[in-house]
């Protein structure tokens, strides 16, 4: 019997998607071998690799002047990456401080980049998401970064920043597909795939075309978006049965209605706990603001 | 995506967790960094399971409130 697993990452994941890589486990597709076993440059891999980026478009209506990339190193690898990748030509990049995560990512960039905090929630213990009109936005920045979803402090933003001209980032590493997301209004999006897509190992980045040639002389190839974007992801071995896991997932998805239909439970579950602590005077929430709980 | 919460002693935290483990619901450990407990509900846990962590929690807070 299945137990009721509350953790943050790596996570659940759904029980139908477990049961077909049970199935497949031996002899995928009648191709006489586990996924694991594939070569990433065999055309079964190549069709999975495929159908999962399809899949992963249609779910957040990912337009076409956007590459997906299919990488390695969680988010905390691309803490250091995103500047990489987006800094050259650029002295500045602007962060927006609402917890633990926003902390470790404008850390890791201040080995890249000059970085401005242009606003944080510090003040008040990361319980809230401060509102743009208090953003002190840096002109001419490289980018803007911010965390979509705090995963240790539960602070979620429920709206999209306005940033002009200056590319929004967000590290949505416990919230992408958890709702639908316009995904024309960001630069980059990325997340590490073990809390909501699938198994650790899989770092999903969604980046649009224009940003690609702003990355440092030292980035590395493998994690170097330019360079990933021409070799498909496979400029090295990709992950590949955690891409097949996340294709599955995605398949699940589609087959719930898509994100249009699982935000509607997930907000049905957020509203079931959030309800009970309210109600009870033993219980504290830790996101005091309401309008940043998810 | 995750709720985190606080029981209104630390000292209560241990027994809540082994609770919930009798009742199958696990991982329910807030992160080191902040402690206190979380709940993360993300898109593959059933609203069946949040549901159950909701009567898990009115019973506890009956016993200990």
């Amino acid at each position: 019997m299945r137990i009721f697993n509350f953790s943050a990452g790596p996570a659940v994941l759904p029980e139908e998607v477990l049961r077909t890589a049970a199935a497949e486990m031996l002899d995928w597709h009648g191709s006489g071998m586990s996924v694991m076993e594939m070569s990433h440059r065999g055309k079964e891999f190549i069709a999975i690799a495929e159908q999962a980026e399809a899949d992963l478009r249609a779910l957040l209506a990912i337009p076409a002047n956007y590459k997906v990339l299919f990488l390695q190193g969680g988010a905390i690898g691309e803490n250091a990456i995103v500047p990489m990748n987006l800094v050259h030509g650029f002295t500045v990049a602007d962060y927006v401080n609402t917890g633990e995560w926003s902390k470790k990512s404008l850390k890791e960039a201040k080995k890249y980049v000059n970085v401005n905090v242009a606003a944080s929630a510090e003040d008040r213990a990361f319980s809230y998401v401060p509102e743009r009109a208090t953003w002190q936005l840096t002109p001419g920045a490289a980018y803007v970064h911010i965390c979509s979803n705090e995963t240790i402090g539960g602070v979620e933003y429920h709206w999209t920043p306005d940033t002009g001209d200056v590319p929004l980032v967000a590290d949505m590493s416990s919230q992408i597909l958890s709702r639908p997301v316009d995904v024309a209004k960001y630069g980059v999006i990325y997340g590490g795939a073990q809390k909501n897509i699938g198994p650790a190992g899989l770092t999903i980045v969604v980046v649009r075309d224009d940003l690609l040639d702003r990355a440092l002389p030292i980035t590395p190839s493998a994690f170097h978006w330019k360079e990933q974007a021409a070799a498909d992801s496979m400029l090295n071995t990709p992950p590949t049965y955690a891409i097949y896991i996340a294709g599955l997932v995605f398949r699940w998805l589609l087959a719930q209605g898509g994100v249009a239909a699982i935000e509607q439970r997930n907000i049905a579950k957020a509203k079931l706990l959030y309800d009970c602590l309210d109600a009870s005077g033993f219980y504290r929430a830790r996101c005091g603001a309401r309008t940043a709980r998810g | 995506m995750n709720v985190p919460f606080r029981l209104p002693d630390p000292a209560l935290d241990e027994a809540f967790l082994k609770g919930a483990k009798e009742r199958r619901m696990v991982q329910l450990k807030g992160h080191r960094a902040v402690g206190g407990m979380r709940a993360s509900i993300y898109n593959a846990m059933p609203v069946d399971g949040v549901a159950a962590l909701v009567e898990y929690m009115q019973d506890f807070e009956r016993m200990h409130g």
